[in-house]
């Protein structure tokens, strides 16, 4: 989805029309000295999103008594993988 | 022309990390091949799911729940005198994985961890299963 851009400036003068207008997955990315800085999105847009965030975190693998089996790995073991990964 | 056998394959934690966390990696490329079935250990969905939290972005772990989807998770869990053999043939830190691998008698063990799966003792403690890199297992596949 390619996003409405402009800035907080322009957006300002607009902004009801602009609320109007966001639906669905559209929304309107707004910037601020050439950054993006916020996003005007459809507020069920949003409580999609934040819903389908929960449910990834929620779901899990980890079974509490395996733990103990598992160990954390170290970021140079991570780095060794990927060299050998590469393809 | 008879239907190619599918090659039983046991994936390591470090084969199923690279793989969410390298979608252009040999790791990634194995979950396309038809060739194999991949199958892991509940142990091993907990160690990696628990770094990719620790590690990585929620996006990653919604790509650890994708290519989840396309693993076989055997019913198993660690074997105690399994995990004592392992540790006289191996580092401590890998000892729980290898004797998960040893247990679940798949043909081959996929894993990036050259410097201590690549051992005359592992072998030995291995027997029948061939320990591989993702590379190499590729190299036995037919061009798709």
């Amino acid at each position: 989805m390619i996003p409405n851009i402009m800035s907080v400036t322009e957006a300002r003068s607009k902004l009801g029309n602009l609320a109007e207008n966001v639906s669905g997955e559209q929304f309107i990315l707004l910037t601020k000295g050439g950054r993006a800085a916020a996003a005007l999105v459809d507020v069920d847009y949003l409580d999609k999103l934040q819903k389908q965030v929960k449910a990834i975190w929620q779901k899990t693998y980890i079974d509490p008594s395996l733990l103990p089996y598992t160990r954390k790995f170290s970021d140079e073991e991570i780095k060794e993988w990927e060299k050998e990964d590469r393809f | 022309m008879g239907k190619r056998r599918s090659i039983l394959v046991f994936v390591d934690s470090s084969v199923l990390f690279s793989a969410v966390n390298s979608p252009t990696g040999g790791s990634a490329k194995l979950f396309t091949v038809r060739l194999f079935k991949l199958i892991t250990s509940p142990t091993v969905l907990a160690e990696v799911e628990r770094n990719v939290r620790n590690k990585l972005s929620s996006e990653y772990l919604r790509r650890f729940f994708f290519l989840v989807d396309g693993l076989t998770v055997i019913d198993q869990r660690p074997n105690e005198r399994l995990v004592s053999q392992a540790k006289k043939v191996i580092v401590e830190k890998d000892a729980v994985i290898l004797a998960e691998a040893k247990q679940s008698m798949a043909e081959s063990i996929v894993t990036l961890d050259k410097k201590h799966f690549f051992t005359p003792k592992v072998e030995r403690f291995l027997g029948k299963q061939k320990v591989s890199i993702p590379k190499m297992l590729l190299t036995i596949t037919p061009k798709t």
